[in-house]
């Protein structure tokens, strides 16, 4: 499958730069940014804790910190028994750059707007995100331990965008 | 290995009529009852894996345990839809079995990501 990631991407809530879908990643990057994706999602979680009072909001990132931090957990893991260290890219530095803005913009709200800024953003992260490790992340990595934590993570990221989802429609953002 | 003892006896709130006990298993209704001979308890596998619990539905025998096996990198509960019992949180591959004594139905989900769902049949011993 051909990721027009750069359209992807401009598509988010998450404002980042365009990276050139024909960029090929090692997997020292895909896992830098990886690890990146997951620290940013509980960044945003950790936000959504300290501002939100709506329990679906609460509880959503309340599993967001779990479970990312678990995937994390593991990606260290693997990075230690592998014994390399993952390396920054321009996709990693357009992900941390354009979290940054949005978590500013999400600090000048609250109430429902926050939660719907924050739900929406959750849904269009994770459906960049999963789009990404599927369609380019996965076939990209060569390490076989690497390809199997993706693939492992990926169930657990879909899982989040269904529950992003629920969310969303659950805080008629809309009306 | 850690596990939970559940029979029928003292409510829990007002929506179910099990109460969990820890520790001690003893069942009330097993010592009044004429002895006989019993097979052996068995314990059955649950593995959590992409986000399923597998087999989704289990018939037991009571007196039998299942053993909740989490194989994901998130973490994950198996836990009673009417919280009698919980396993609480499983880490990758940590597992906590439960033992049923009384037969019955049980419905569970895993608290964190409640899409899961899994049953616990439990047939007479």
């Amino acid at each position: 499958m051909k990721l027009k990631l750069a359209a992807v991407l401009a598509a988010a809530a998450v404002a980042v730069p365009a990276v050139a879908e024909s960029d090929k990643m090692n997997d020292l990057e895909i896992a830098h940014t990886a690890y990146t994706a997951g620290g940013l999602d509980i960044r945003y979680a950790h936000m959504a804790l300290a501002i939100s009072e709506n329990a679906a909001v609460r509880e959503f990132a309340e599993v967001m910190i779990r479970d990312h931090v678990a995937v994390n957990k593991a990606a260290v893991a693997l990075v230690q028994k592998l014994n390399v260290t993952p390396q920054d890219n321009g996709l990693s530095q357009a992900l941390v750059k354009g979290a940054a803005e949005a978590r500013a913009k999400f600090g000048r709200l609250t109430g429902k707007a926050f939660d719907c800024a924050y739900a929406q953003n959750e849904l269009g992260y994770h459906q960049v995100v999963n789009q990404t490790v599927e369609g380019k992340f996965i076939p990209e990595a060569t390490v076989p331990e690497l390809k199997a934590l993706l693939g492992d993570a990926l169930v657990t990221f879909k899982a989040h965008e269904k529950h992003a989802e629920k969310m969303v429609a659950s805080l008629s953002c809309d009306a | 290995m850690q596990s939970f003892c559940i029979k029928r006896g003292t409510l829990l709130g007002a929506a179910t009529s099990l109460s969990l006990l820890l520790g001690a298993c003893g069942n009330a209704a097993e010592e009044s009852s004429t002895p006989k001979e019993k097979a052996d308890p068995i314990t059955h596998q649950v593995e959590i894996r992409k986000f399923l619990f597998g087999p989704e539905t289990i018939t037991i025998k009571a007196g039998d345990s299942v053993e909740w096996v989490n194989k994901d990198f998130a973490p994950h509960t198996a836990t009673d839809e009417s919280l009698v019992w919980d396993t609480s949180l499983l880490e990758k591959d940590d597992a906590k079995a439960i033992v049923f004594t009384v037969p019955g139905e049980f419905d569970y989900i895993c608290a964190y990501h409640t899409e899961m769902r899994g049953k616990v049949v439990v047939t007479a011993d």
